[in-house]
């Protein structure tokens, strides 16, 4: 219980990843398929960024050189240890390309309605075999 | 050994060549597929320049540091690069060649096929979507870093989705919704394997991983680190599962069915013949070998045992499948499905000869392929015809077009002087050496099956007179016609890639060692 | 029956992959391989600064003199692996491509405009919004301005200088939002956008460095650390990216605008 506890950021993106691939497998419209999606790929987000985390770390920027910003913080947590950069710049990208897919996707389902007259993808069977 | 600029300069250079087509197509019209052809040439040469390089260095793979900006610092003291790498190494380099040959014949394809299929105020796009996706597909090869591998890996994917639903009817929309959400999914997996072996092992550089992959499953390691074992098991799970998706192995191909022949076909041909093997096959091989080191030992005998179950599935399954089929391009779709159940067969004997047969057939099915879904273009492009019991006849009225295509369906099928025998002797024999006798019965049976198939076509187009009711075409259906003999060949460039493409099959299996020189320099550079 | 061994196959895939990620170092533990490298657990908290070699704190340490920018992300993603952010940017030029070549289209201008423009220039909603749209331009060339020294950028700015556009094409026509900011316009700044940022790399090749070198390019002023102007190779980078993603979320709403019903086309 106290594992589950300490890394309750995995267990949640876990618990969403399952929900979104039963979203994506068992729904049969085709928004809740790409809302699915969404909720598949976030998953994976709240995973990466929970990985960088560093406990009593400040966020990235180095408050003593920048003059815009105050030093409220670091003195606030004591310690001068900063989080690990890489991940969240991994996500900046991950997200760019799951908006790009959103919205070729959305463009699709305009397409599709036009085409069939419905969004329930067991009556969308032009393709055969 | 130090690498060039090149290597940076390929898919820069055709990205902002697909950036300035839109601005082209609206201000001069009739510059934009020269544009496009010169851009796919100046990669070609690129390409051969860097392979070229990549083959006189000594240990076969060159480097290329990027973000080293103010000290020269490249390295950590750790041995760790900062920032990202493009390291090359003779496997990938021998598939860039690949993917910007046949880019380019496919462009140069396009000029005559494009504007029939598809609304004038597209065309603009089909270009972009063309070079970004060439531009993908170059940087997938190159790269030597994680995260650079994953947004190559989506830049190619999301352009090839635009492309399967370019030509907007009802079957291309629907092929092109089902491809895009089953093949991000796909990628989900993968981004969820690269974290767990990101959390294991803390660089995204491909080939430090490799070390440190090494620290870990070494004899002598201390608890804390034998403890990420776990997570590497769990990496790898995640990994083959969305590489599984990517190429089409038997229980999740589904997608490849619809989607390779709802979009147009130098995209096809571009999809089948590299963009399944690059995205999925290759890059198993590279995660297999460089970086989890399958050979080394450390997955116990899990490994070949699963890989040839689904290998016996997916060769027979696509074979067996393909025979069914009444379209053309959906029997050639399914035959893609067959063969890649081929190349996972010479993946999962962990061999050099294996490896070697693999990677032989990832370049002749490229050739094969490719020359496959250009004829059958060509033949819609001239007659409209898509499916294959209407065929009849048609080797007299497109002689050069059905040469081309029966000689790719005996390459298919492994008859000897042409390029598929060679490898499909090579992935025999690997299997008889590793001794798994099923390998080669799996093998022999799903030659067989595809002579069946692929020998119908050819016998309908040239051994079976045409009907009386002739010119199956859109604008006059089914009119008595004198049965005429005249020759309605395809325009010339069209015809130039199937010819091309021809004497490349022909000439890759006479002179196969010229390949095979390559081809096994490279499979023992990957089992070091 | 299907349905019930399929719920079962998620559930089972649940429970593995929750004792999968168990086995993980609890969130917000330094010690793990991503920030400590392999030093033995035993090691303090404090040390790991010191001793560890992983990539993310060289990131961290050399952020402000060796880019120029105090943020340490904007640094690892403009600078140390700026590669990767130049592809980004393709990948949006890519969402626009082929979102709009799914929907292409031109709609004619048959329907009377004019009593729609009268009545919502004049409402609660056209003349707040009227008001607005400048502000939010303002606050989008803001956010891209700031990307060095604080959290935002060229994505996050142009994002919202885009969705002033937008908002302004909305609540007026079409027509409107097009003779503000024509779609000709718009395909020019799509192009040359990502280009600035290709052509900032290239200049690094050009001076003999590699690409995307910002710092070692001695011949380029570099500003005050930690002001707005910190370093001019990233200034344009975040402005080219800034105006091109702006110009692209403005195209893709145009498309979706101007498509044509299915019955009309042909």
């Amino acid at each position: 219980m106290k594992t589950i506890l300490s890394n309750i950021d995995y267990v949640v993106s876990v618990i969403l990843f399952t929900i979104g691939l039963y979203g994506l497998v068992f729904k049969h419209n085709v928004f809740k398929k790409l809302l699915a999606l969404n909720i598949l790929e976030t998953s994976v987000y709240l995973s990466y960024i929970a990985l960088g985390d560093v406990r009593l770390g400040k966020i990235t920027t180095s408050w003593a050189k920048s003059p815009y910003l105050k030093d409220a913080i670091a003195a606030w947590t004591g310690k001068e240890i900063m989080v690990n950069p890489i991940p969240t710049g991994l996500i900046l990208t991950a997200i760019v390309v799951c908006v790009c897919i959103t919205a070729f996707s959305l463009s699709l389902v305009v397409k599709l309605y036009q085409y069939f007259g419905t969004l329930d993808t067991r009556k969308i069977t032009a393709l055969k075999g | 050994m130090e690498g060039t600029h090149l290597q940076v300069l390929l898919p820069v250079g055709l990205i902002v060549s697909a950036f300035f087509m839109p601005v082209i197509f609206r201000w001069r019209r009739k510059l934009s597929e020269p544009v496009a052809i010169a851009a796919s040439l100046l990669s070609l040469i690129f390409s051969w320049l860097i392979f070229l390089r990549v083959i006189s260095s000594s240990e076969g793979t060159i480097q290329y540091f990027l973000g080293y900006s103010w000290s020269g610092l490249r390295y950590l003291p750790t041995g760790e690069p900062i920032g990202i790498v493009m390291r090359t190494d003779l496997l990938g380099a021998f598939m860039l060649i690949q993917i910007s040959g046949l880019c380019f014949l496919a462009t140069l394809y396009s000029k005559r096929y494009v504007p029939h299929l598809i609304p004038e105020e597209k065309i603009g796009f089909y270009y972009t979507l063309l070079l970004l996706f060439t531009a993908g597909m170059s940087g997938l090869s190159i790269t030597g870093d994680f995260f650079n591998f994953y947004i190559f890996l989506e830049l190619s994917g999301i352009s090839s989705y635009a492309l399967v639903a370019i030509s907007t009817n009802k079957e291309s929309t629907e092929a092109a919704f089902k491809y895009a959400v089953i093949g991000t999914m796909g990628s989900i997996f993968l981004l969820f394997g690269i974290l767990l072996l990101y959390a294991s092992t803390g660089t995204l550089n491909m080939f430090y991983a490799a070390t440190q992959i090494d620290k870990i499953f070494a004899p002598d390691a201390p608890l804390y680190l034998t403890h990420f074992r776990y997570h590497i098991y769990a990496a790898l799970g995640l990994l083959i599962a969305g590489f599984s998706i990517k190429s089409a192995f038997f229980p999740v191909h589904a997608w490849l069915a619809d989607a390779h022949p709802a979009a147009p076909s130098p995209v096809s041909a571009l999809l089948s013949g590299i963009f399944v093997k690059i995205s999925g096959l290759f890059y198993l091989i590279r995660f297999l070998f460089t970086i989890f080191g399958a050979h080394k030992g450390y997955y116990g005998f899990f490994l070949p045992p699963f890989f040839i179950v689904v290998t016996i599935l997916t060769a027979i399954g696509g074979s067996v499948f393909a025979i069914a089929q009444t379209n053309l391009k959906r029997m050639l779709a399914f035959s893609t499905i067959a063969q890649m159940g081929y190349i996972l067969a010479g993946i999962a004997l962990i061999s050099k000869d294996g490896l070697t047969g693999s990677i032989l057939h990832i370049f002749n099915h490229a050739l094969m392929k490719g020359l496959l879904f250009l004829c059958a273009g060509a033949i819609i492009y001239k007659t409209g015809i898509r499916n294959i019991s209407d065929l009849r006849g048609i080797g007299y009225k497109m002689p050069v077009t059905m040469g081309c295509f029966t000689i790719g369906a005996l390459a298919m099928m492994g008859i000897p002087p042409l390029c598929g025998f060679m490898s499909k002797w090579y992935l025999l024999t690997a299997s008889a050496k590793a001794g798994y006798p099923i390998l080669i019965v799996v093998l022999l049976t799903s030659s067989l099956l595809a002579a069946i198939y692929y020998l119908r076509v050819v016998g309908i187009a040239f051994f079976v007179p045409p009907a009386r009711h002739n010119n199956i075409n859109k604008t006059n259906g089914g009119q008595i016609q004198e049965v005429e003999h005249r020759i309605e060949e395809a325009p010339i460039s069209m015809l130039i890639p199937l010819i091309c493409l021809t004497l490349a099959v022909i000439f890759m299996g006479i002179f196969v060692r010229i390949p095979l020189k390559v081809v096994s320099r490279a499979a023992e550079i990957l089992l070091k | 029956m299907r349905k019930i061994l399929m719920f079962l196959m998620f559930f089972i895939f649940l429970l593995l992959t929750i004792v999968v990620v168990l086995q993980l170092p609890p969130v917000g533990d330094p010690h793990v391989p991503s920030y400590a490298g392999y030093l033995p657990p035993d090691v303090p908290v404090e040390e790991i600064t010191k001793q560890s070699n992983a990539v993310g704190l060289y990131y961290n340490r050399g952020a402000i003199k060796n880019c120029g920018s105090p943020s340490a992300i904007t640094a690892m993603i403009l600078d140390y692996r700026g590669y990767d952010t130049l592809y980004e940017t393709t990948v949006i030029f890519l969402a626009m491509i082929a979102a709009l070549s799914v929907l292409v289209g031109k709609r004619k201008k048959e329907e009377d405009t004019e009593t729609w423009i009268g009545v919502t220039r004049y409402t609660i909603v056209g003349t707040v919004i009227k008001k607005i749209v400048p502000f939010m331009v303002m606050y989008g060339l803001y956010v891209i301005f700031h990307g060095e020294v604080s959290p935002g950028g060229g994505f996050q700015g142009g994002v919202i200088l885009g969705a002033s556009f937008v908002l302004y094409a909305l609540i007026f026509s079409y027509e409107e939002g097009e003779k503000k900011m024509p779609s000709d316009t718009l395909r020019i700044v799509n192009a040359l956008g990502p280009f600035m940022y290709a052509l900032v790399g290239l200049i690094g090749i050009v001076t003999g460095y590699t690409f995307l070198a910002n710092k070692v390019i001695k011949t380029i002023p570099h500003g005050i650390e930690g002001t707005l102007f910190s370093s001019l190779p990233l200034l344009l980078i975040e402005l080219g990216i800034g105006f091109g993603v702006g110009s692209i979320i403005t195209h893709i709403f145009y498309g979706y605008v101007t498509e044509r019903p299915l019955d009309t086309q042909k």
